[in-house]
């Protein structure tokens, strides 16, 4: 690796101003001698070539390596007199050499002898070049890294006239503070809406702000973090009852299976054959409950595939009706049908909706008063599709805030008791259904009457 | 008939015995999947039940092996419920899938219908106006319907939806398609009435009517004969 280091330019810029001195010595010495008629211009002439050729030598490599520090790395390191804006180092610059000419044509008017024309030329050619070479070599620098322009008062004022002016945007954000903390500001804003990707770069901060910065920086990673964390849970708890679940079905398997030919057995004893019913119940509510628990669990830590199509809520609720009317029919119950005789689309999974409108008729169907109505509509409503179905509950519903929101939590049924079949998943299953699909799932109790509900926007 | 059955849990295979035994099939037994294989090589085997999570070899791979040998039809037990493993246990060259806990009916039903299908497959009429969809057929000539070769009565109006269905199998029928095809009236403000009936038909033709394999329904769209079923 070929490195530029600070030695090397140290050494570049000695022998740079060596050969200058060498140059304006011989430029001065032959108009001395010249003036006085005295011979000796060929050596000086010689000087004066060979001091203006090493002195560009060396200001080429110089141009070639300002701001490098070895030929691998493209970056271009700035110092601190790079920061100064570029029209006011110009400034400063034109300043300064006004400053030595006006002293140099004083310097004229003095009469030296050849010896001390000679160091006082070489003492002010040394102290130009030294500024020259600080105001040059800053120039390059910032034409190499592309802030000449742009790194100047001129350009900053524009660009802030422009921003107000055109741009129309508030003048109390053109500070660097009041900008830096709107950004902060906007940034603790997308983070609380949780967009959780969204980073601040710490760098492009200063003073207070920085720390600021850095800060939500470190919130933001707690809190996605956290998240994670618990989708981890979720999704472990949702593996731990799937297979605690597989692990269950096998001896649920057997039982099954070995009650049912138990009841092929023509027992005779009657408390035996009552026995045997009640085994038969329990492990057909056991394999029930199995089979919900592990939808359950999938569904409500989103572990399911979606299939989103856009369908015909009408035909589904035609369709559903018909997989149930002689469920309602086996309890008494009449289903008062109300739905609009055209078409109304929705963007979902047709077989998932059914599922979560299965589970609500089949709510309907076990937990409705026997001999009642059971209403089922879709209304249109400002754009959004709204089904409804409402019952008279056969067991009095929780009226209160906490509990009746348990009704859709997962294990709570609308009576205390559990002994009666279901496994108390099926409003849980379907709320997290629906809220998947991007529906709304709402529940209202008032008094015995049992309402759900769910909302989905309707496609044209 | 030879049925070989195959668990790892004891308890299982000699109640799917019992139940097979009760409807007069022959009964072999194997443990795990290396077993079955001995036993498809040594013994005459007319259709294979067999569970996917065993030790050794597991169903799946005992039924992608038994496949490069044997073309009996083979049901597949298991715990998992999830649609990948169907699909997987059918790729593999299973004929069905019944998941665990089965109800037992169910199972023998579906050993009977696979063995139908295997042995009256070559016979499958064939005609103008027969019209099939794997082991479901309609001759319309005689206005029968047989699953697996097993006749199954439909009142007139099932079997004109059914043969509806049938003449354009995988295309889906809305409700009131199907009402206006069949009634010929136009359906104004349809009802369950379709519904019911294609229900009906469900119950009388699939042996799980939850679980259709030939008439499907599509939510929120309408019905159709399943095309490859």
């Amino acid at each position: 690796m070929k490195e530029f280091s600070s030695g090397k330019k140290g050494a570049a810029i000695v022998m740079h101003q060596m050969f200058l001195i060498m140059m304006l010595c011989g430029i001065y010495g032959i108009g001395y001698n010249l003036r006085r008629h005295i011979g000796g211009l060929g050596i000086l002439s010689l000087f004066m070539v060979i001091g203006m050729v090493g002195s560009f030598v060396f200001l080429a490599y110089l141009t070639g390596v300002a701001g490098r520090r070895s030929e691998e790395d493209a970056t271009i390191y700035l110092t601190w007199i790079d920061k100064i804006y570029t029209d006011i180092q110009m400034v400063l610059f034109v300043a300064f050499i006004y400053l030595v000419l006006f002293l140099g044509r004083n310097l004229h008017d003095i009469q030296f002898e050849l010896s001390g024309l000679m160091v006082a030329v070489g003492t002010v050619g040394y102290l130009v070049d030294v500024v020259f070479l600080l105001f040059y070599m800053s120039i390059v620098r910032r034409v190499k890294n592309n802030t000449l322009l742009t790194h100047s008062l001129i350009y900053q004022a524009g660009s802030f006239l422009r921003r107000v002016f055109i741009s129309g945007q508030n003048p109390r954000l053109c500070t660097r503070k009041a900008r830096e903390r709107y950004e902060i500001q906007h940034a603790i804003e997308k983070i609380a809406a949780g967009a959780l990707d969204t980073t601040l770069d710490v760098e492009q901060f200063h003073g207070q702000e920085r720390g600021i910065a850095a800060s939500v920086n470190n919130i933001r990673a707690g809190l996605s973090e956290a998240i994670q964390e618990r989708i981890r849970n979720e999704r472990m708890k949702a593996d731990l009852i799937t297979n605690v679940s597989h692990d269950i079905k096998t001896p649920l398997t057997s039982i099954v299976n070995y009650v049912d030919l138990l009841k092929r057995e023509n027992l005779e004893n009657e408390n035996a054959r009552n026995y045997i019913r009640v085994l038969d119940e329990k492990s057909q509510r056991l394999k029930q409950l199995t089979e919900d628990l592990v939808e359950a669990s999938k569904i409500s830590s989103g572990n399911i595939q979606l299939d989103m199509q856009t369908i015909d809520l009408v035909e589904l609720l035609y369709q559903t009706g018909g997989e149930f009317n002689e469920r309602f029919e086996a309890r008494g119950l009449t289903i008062v049908t109300k739905l609009p005789h055209n078409s109304v689309m929705i963007r979902a999974d047709g077989r998932q909706l059914y599922r979560a409108i299965e589970n609500l008729y089949t709510n309907a169907a076990k937990y409705a008063l026997e001999n009642t109505r059971v209403y089922v509509d879709l209304e249109v409503e400002e754009n959004n599709a709204v089904f409804r179905i409402k019952n008279i509950s056969k067991n009095p519903l929780p009226e209160q805030g906490a509990a009746r929101k348990d009704l859709t939590e997962r294990f709570v049924r609308g009576e205390e008791s559990r002994t009666t079949e279901g496994s108390g998943l099926g409003l849980s299953i379907a709320k997290n259904l629906t809220q998947l699909m991007g529906g709304e799932f709402a529940i209202l109790v008032d008094g015995d009457l049992f309402a759900a509900s769910i909302t989905f926007a309707v496609v044209a | 008939m030879t049925i070989l059955v195959c668990d790892d849990d004891k308890e299982i295979v000699d109640a799917i015995e019992i139940y097979l035994i009760q409807e007069g099939y022959q009964v072999v037994k194997a443990y795990d999947g290396e077993q079955a294989l001995d036993m498809l090589r040594t013994k005459k085997i007319d259709l294979m039940v067999i569970d996917v999570m065993m030790p050794k070899l597991d169903g799946i791979r005992a039924t992608f092996q038994a496949r490069k040998t044997s073309s009996i039809p083979i049901i597949i037990l298991s715990a998992k419920t999830e649609d990948a493993d169907k699909i997987l246990g059918l790729n593999v060259g299973a004929d069905d899938y019944v998941t665990k806990p089965f109800n037992p009916l169910e199972l023998v039903a579906r050993v009977k219908s696979q063995l139908r299908r295997y042995t009256t497959l070559s016979s499958t009429p064939s005609g103008d106006a027969v019209y099939e969809a794997g082991g479901l057929v309609i001759n319309d000539e005689l206005k029968k319907v047989t699953v697996d070769g097993e006749e199954v009565k439909l009142t007139p109006i099932e079997y004109n939806i059914l043969l509806l269905l049938m003449k354009n199998k995988g295309k889906v029928f809305s409700i009131s398609q199907i009402y206006e095809e069949i009634w010929n009236e136009e359906a104004i403000g349809a009802d369950n009435t379709v519904a019911v009936h294609i229900r009906h038909i469900r119950e009388k033709i699939e042996i799980n009517p939850k679980e259709p394999r030939y008439l499907k329904v599509v939510w929120g769209v309408g019905y159709k004969i399943e095309a490859g079923a």
